[in-house]
């Protein structure tokens, strides 16, 4: 780049100072290696501006347990903790701009409604809450728009995406008009308590759900009737909707691993993300619904691809604890992570970006290097070191001490097909393992 | 006698159509007897032991009565004819049993009687009782009829009852009630409706009933659960399909090389002045003060053909002043459209000579006012020259008069004979030359200044020009093919030879700079040609050194296939170690570079010493006694192992016959005699040590005489200098084969590169060639221009800061399937087949 002909800055002088260059292969020899130092500096340079971590939102006063976007202000946070306290936060000042004991005992769920005037939160003390966006005037009471008292503890809470309605989830799945008291509909398949439910954002009548008897179920709002059951290993803890696919969800597992599943093919997962050490509590998608961002009690978050079965991020710091909620930003630019001890941090998605408004020659080779990066991304030191993450200590014995069990598990599976009957044993793929049954 | 046979006559004619009828009137007679007994049975019962009595009887025998026709067998069928048996026969009734029997074999029974028929039928019966050979139990059973209707009359009201009764306890199928019970007994509708009297309406009934009964029993509700699954899997069916409808975006979404979010843009309005205007409303005090003043001199937003005001003077203007300007206007507009038409006639003129002379007054009439200008008003004057100017760049750009055109041609063809002919080419040529002749202002200034600048310029500048830059041929400018040769020598003289263009090109004005540019171009890639086909020793040392560094690209060249573990590996390496700084990168991508390297290092030291001194050895004359005695020592080495081992070779599929002394002997001066001139074991030496040679890594000359100091002929750049630029290359590692006398290893690999290098096909590809080439298509701005630049690195993902980007809807696939046409970005990307097809001049290929 800078070997061109350089314009002092902006693209009108650059013009003024355009000259005219020949092309000819012969006058630039050494293409390749000379893109290939390129890129090889690029990914060095990726890894050393690298500082994702933005900013550590504290006020709470217990573990941040659930977390809503605002879903018309980029700089609106809510945030809901296990001591009942909501907080709304602006991310530009960095700081809470309102507070509400909303519940007694955890809020265990809310949710922003879409115009984004008011929100819903469900807590502890089995009753649903729908509170205004705004604070109250002066000399006005905090106080809810409505309360709806139910007869049991609310474990989740979701909005429909267009319409007043939304939907609660605990012994059962309710669907509510927001006018009503009483459920439009309730939805059950089995007995058990159900830890969260989630309107598709694309084909908005239907609903996902997952119970802790292990399975995750799939609802039809319109026709009021769940519609299929998929059963894992282990319990799920929560799932979410692809935003721009409207058939894949993602699941966050017990098992460390999260499942992206397409909803009309349920026998086997599409995808089986793993990385983590430890149960996964959150997972939230990229509004450009590429990637997908997941929380988990290993202390850390991970970012993946859709279509990857590794991480391609991994976030933690020195004080962060489990991490029970986590957000990915409606403008694809920042996630934010609720954790144990009482803090919401805010993090890039794009840990070597620079924010701000960028020139466009700057742009331009930042363009130039991403697409370098690519075509180089398989050379073994550019692969190595654009691979080159730190960890904690924990993380990555843990890590180790998992592959190492993989690979028995792995070493022995091949030694039992070895000694039985061929075709007795049959290979079954990662995918399908965690797939108990299927129930229609 | 007559009346006798005509009475006998009619007698037969009437029991013949007794008969006849009687035919017709079983099922009627039929119906009519069992009529009978019903009711006697009713009326028996009234009394109350009857019916009793009765259903014993059918439970004991076993023959078929009229009195309780039963249908509880399965294949069992009513036939009249067993109903007519308890009959006692009569002649009568006998030929009416025959008749039956006939019926019987025929299929379908017809209708009952009408009304008026079965009255017939009657009064005929009444006729045969009359008869004096008719049976007495016809007779009789019609009394008992009678009797018997007259008993019911007399019963009067309690009918219904009874028959309800009995219904119950009997097995025939009544429409008063109905009874499923037994065991394969089956209630069969049609039967229902025997009992109503046919009427045409519902015989289309039973049909359909018929048509009914062959259809299958409507089975058992499901129980709750099930049915509740059964509702499900519908659900899910349709949601699914329903949901199928996105597939088609969603993949197009996932191959599309550039996505765009928000995928709602906002459309971009220009609103017009007026509305900006209207709805602005002047506020603060001095925006009014502004405001009103425009609106006193009526200033228009908008441009219509006249202002406010110039339409109020148009309105003001008297009739005589109105009638005046029409007339100017009038004029004005007649004088146009006549030299309008001058002008169109004299452009159809054809004569050229006409044209010839017009545009030569014209050229002269410009001529004088450029003159006239020069003195008057010099700022026109230079517009004007920029004019010419401009004419010239045209003139130079066109083909014009430069003895190219048809005409010109056909000229130059008559020039032989025709004095005319050549005069009009010289002509045209003069012209070319002074129109494409720089006007130039004479000015003083200038001028000085102008060769001031020549003054300047060092002669070196023009001269001097190491021939070994000819990668740039840009530097070159006119070469003579002298110079082609590189070289010391040749440099030295090259200015002498440089100066032969120049003079040349002092000699021939003619050749215009086209011709020149072609010239040289031509030049250069005789240049490049010549290099190519025969590299100078410089030439080649460089080419030698080029694989060398060349590693990062051969790393691309040389793919491993070998591997064939494709697991998925983690996409980070997690580690405890945190690295912060571009050196400590560099140390990390050095990591496995070093582990890689170490086994080999100790092999090397004491491997190095010998290798760079027969390195030196090469260039310097042999001078120490060690490196020749280490050479030496090598060659012999070598040489011994190859001659004892040939002796030594035992091969054990040859005959052993062979082996024997004489024959032995034989053979082996036969194969000496045909291999004499073949001394394979020198060729395979000398091969090797010219294989060893080779790899060795050569020295690089980098001097440049002249530079820094004094040079010309004769003059010789210092000793200093001379080993200051003589660059010695690092050894490359040891020879595999270096312990292997009788094997020559190829060292192509390079394994100082295969650190660097991709020992596996990614995923994408399907081989290693489309893998290359989408290495060796550069991406940057200095290989490509700056629009091919700008789609190469068109990111996948654009978002706009500061957008909220909403899940699609299917409002934005609408939307998105009528404009992919303007949004559909081009986004060249480097898939391997566009690489392959955007790729197509030959390039150097890296191995």
């Amino acid at each position: 780049m800078a070997s061109t002909a350089s314009p002092p800055s902006g693209t009108v002088v650059a013009a003024a100072y355009c000259v005219p260059r020949n092309y000819d292969p012969a006058l630039h020899p050494f293409e390749v290696p000379r893109e290939y130092v390129r890129a090889l500096n690029a990914t060095k340079l990726e890894r050393v501006f690298a500082k994702p971590f933005l900013a550590s939102l504290d006020g709470h006063r217990d573990g941040v347990n659930c977390m809503a976007k605002h879903p018309k202000s980029l700089s609106t946070v809510l945030s809901g903790a296990c001591d009942g306290e909501v907080k709304i936060w602006n991310l530009t000042k960095r700081q809470c701009i309102r507070t509400i004991q909303a519940h007694e005992g955890f809020v265990r769920g809310m949710c922003a409604r879409f115009c984004g005037t008011s929100f819903f939160t469900v807590g502890d003390d089995k009753t649903v809450k729908h509170w205004k966006m705004d604070g109250p005037g002066y000399g006005e009471e905090e106080e809810p728009i409505h309360t709806i008292l139910g007869k049991t503890v609310y474990t989740g809470i979701d909005h429909h995406w267009k319409e007043a309605i939304f939907a609660t989830c605990g012994h059962q799945v309710d669907i509510w008009d927001e006018q009503r008291t009483s459920p439009i509909c309730s939805l059950t398949w089995g007995v058990d308590s159900i830890s969260s439910v989630k309107f598709n954002p694309i084909e908005t009548y239907l609903l996902g759900s997952c119970a802790s008897d292990r399975n995750i179920v799939l609802y039809d709002m319109r026709q009021s009737t769940p519609l299929k059951k998929v059963i894992l290993d282990m319990r799920t803890n929560t799932l979410c909707w692809n935003p721009m696919e409207a058939f894949i969800f993602t699941a966050a597992n017990e098992d460390y691993n999260l499942y992206t599943f397409d909803m009309r093919f349920l026998e086997t997962p599409v995808m089986v993300h793993m990385d983590h050490v430890s149960a996964v509590l959150d997972v939230d998608y990229s509004p450009t619904g590429k990637e997908f961002v997941s929380a988990s009690f290993d202390k850390s978050i991970r970012i993946f691809p859709v279509d990857k079965g590794h991480s391609r991020e991994v976030y933690h710091t020195k004080r962060m604890q489990h991490v029970i909620s986590v957000k990915w930003s409606f403008d694809n630019k920042y996630i934010l992570c609720g954790s144990d001890e009482m803090n919401i941090r805010l993090w890039k998605a794009n840990a070597s970006e620079k924010l701000g408004v960028l020139a466009p020659r700057e742009k331009a080779a930042m363009n130039y290097n991403q697409k370098l990066k690519e075509k180089f991304q398989h050379h073994p030191q550019i692969k190595r070191i654009a691979r080159h993450r730190h960890l904690p200590k924990a993380i990555y014995s843990q890590a180790k001490e998992q592959r190492i069990m993989r690979e028995a598990r792995r070493r022995k599976d091949l030694n039992r097909r070895k000694h039985s009957k061929p075709g007795s044993l049959p290979f079954v793929s990662e995918k399908k393992k965690h797939v108990v049954a299927v129930v229609k | 006698m007559s009346s006798a046979i005509s009475n006998l006559f009619t007698s037969t004619l009437l029991l013949m159509l007794v008969y006849s009828v009687f035919i017709q009137v079983m099922k009627g007679a039929y119906d009519v007897e069992r009529r009978h007994r019903q009711l006697l049975e009713a009326v028996s019962s009234l009394a109350g032991r009857n019916r009793r009595k009765l259903t014993e009887r059918t439970e004991a025998s076993a023959q078929v009565s009229e009195f309780g026709v039963s249908c509880e067998g399965a294949g069992e069928k009513l036939i009249l004819s067993d109903l007519l048996g308890p009959i006692k026969a009569s002649s009568l009734l006998g030929t009416v049993k025959k008749q039956l029997n006939r019926v019987k074999q025929k299929k379908a029974v017809e209708l009952p009687l009408s009304k008026r028929e079965a009255q017939r039928v009657t009064s005929v019966l009444a006729a045969l009782t009359t008869f004096p050979s008719v049976h007495q139990g016809a007779y009789d059973v019609e009394r008992r009829h009678r009797q018997l209707l007259e008993a019911v009359s007399s019963l009067a009201g309690r009918n219904r009852r009874k028959l309800t009764e009995r219904t119950e306890a009997s097995a025939q199928v009544s429409e008063f009630g109905v009874s499923c019970e037994g065991a394969g007994e089956k209630l069969i509708l049609s039967d229902l409706l025997g009992p109503i009297k046919a009427s045409s309406l519902l015989g289309t009934v039973k049909k359909q009933l018929n048509r009914v009964k062959q259809k299958k029993a409507v089975e058992l509700p499901l129980s709750k659960r099930e049915a509740q699954r059964v509702v499900r899997e519908a659900a899910y069916d349709k949601t699914s399909k329903a949901i199928t409808k996105w597939d088609q975006v969603v993949l197009q979404n996932r191959r599309a090389e550039q996505l765009v979010f928000p995928l709602k843009q906002e459309q971009l309005t220009v609103a017009s002045i007026e509305e900006r205007v209207t709805s602005w409303q002047a506020r603060t005090p001095l925006e009014q003060e502004i405001f009103s003043l425009l609106h006193k001199t009526r200033q228009l937003t908008t441009d219509p053909l006249l202002t406010l005001q110039e339409e109020a003077s148009l309105q003001a203007m008297s009739l005589e002043e109105a009638q005046q300007r029409r007339a100017e206007l009038q004029k004005a507009r007649a004088l146009q459209s006549y030299y309008e038409a001058k002008a169109r006639r004299e452009k159809k003129i054809k004569s050229k000579k006409f044209h010839r002379v017009l545009q030569k007054n014209k050229r002269r009439e410009a001529l004088k006012e450029f003159e006239a200008l020069k003195k008057s008003n010099p700022e026109a004057a230079l517009l004007k020259l920029d004019e010419m100017e401009k004419a010239r760049i045209k003139e130079r750009m066109s083909l014009k008069h430069q003895n190219k055109g048809k005409w010109a041609r056909s000229r130059a063809i008559m020039g032989k004979y025709d004095l005319e002919a050549r005069r009009a080419m010289q002509e045209q040529l003069a012209k070319n030359k002074e129109l494409t002749q720089k006007v130039c202002m004479e000015l003083e200034g200038d001028k000085e200044v102008c060769v001031a600048e020549e003054g300047l310029l060092p002669d070196s500048l023009n001269e001097v020009q190491p021939s070994r830059n000819v990668a740039n041929p840009w530097m070159l400018g006119k070469l003579s093919s002298e110079t082609k040769d590189s070289g010391i020598q040749e440099d030295l003289k090259a200015p002498a030879d440089l100066k032969e263009p120049e003079s040349e090109g002092e000699e021939e004005p003619v050749l215009s700079e086209e011709e020149a540019l072609l010239q040289d171009f031509e030049q250069r890639r005789w240049v490049r040609h010549c290099q190519k086909g025969s590299p100078e020793p410089q030439g080649a040392s460089r080419d030698e050194e080029l694989p060398e560094s060349v590693s990062p690209s051969q790393a691309a060249g040389q793919i491993n296939m070998e591997d064939e573990q494709k697991q998925e590996e983690p996409l980070l390496s997690e580690q405890l170690g945190r690295l912060c700084a571009m050196e400590e990168m560099d140390v990390l991508a050095s990591e496995d570079w070093a582990e890689e390297q170490e086994p080999q290092q100790p092999a090397r030291t004491e491997q190095q010493k010998p290798h760079q001194d027969t390195a030196v050895a090469e260039d310097r004359p042999r001078g120490s006694q060690t490196t020749r005695k280490t050479a030496k020592q090598k060659m012999i080495d070598l040489q011994a192992v190859l001659a004892g081992e040939s002796c030594m070779i035992h091969c054990p599929t040859l005959p052993v016959a062979v082996q024997d002394e004489g024959g032995g002997t034989d053979q082996r001066l036969v194969i000496k005699e045909a291999f004499a001139a073949d001394d394979v074991v020198a060729d395979f030496l000398k091969e090797k040590n010219k294989v060893e040679q080779e790899g060795k890594s050569q020295t690089v000359d980098l001097l440049l005489p002249g530079w820094g100091e004094w040079s010309g002929t004769g003059l010789k750049p210092s000793a200093k200098k001379r080993k200051r630029f003589l660059i010695k290359q690092p050894p490359g590692p040891p020879r595999k084969d270096r312990h292997l006398p009788h094997v020559i290893i190829s060292q192509k690999r390079n394994i100082l590169a295969a650190t660097h290098q991709v020992n596996e096909l990614p995923f994408p590809f399907d081989s290693h060639h489309q893998f290359e080439r989408s290495i060796q298509a550069p991406i940057g701005p200095m290989w490509n221009t700056q629009h091919a630049f700008q789609k190469l690195t068109a990111p996948h993902l654009i978002t706009q800061p500061g957008h909220i980007i909403q899940p699609i809807s299917n409002e934005d696939v609408a939307s998105q399937s009528t404009t992919s046409t303007h949004k559909a970005k081009p986004a060249m990307e480097l898939t391997p087949q566009q690489a392959k097809r955007l790729h197509q001049h030959p390039r150097k290929k890296v191995r």
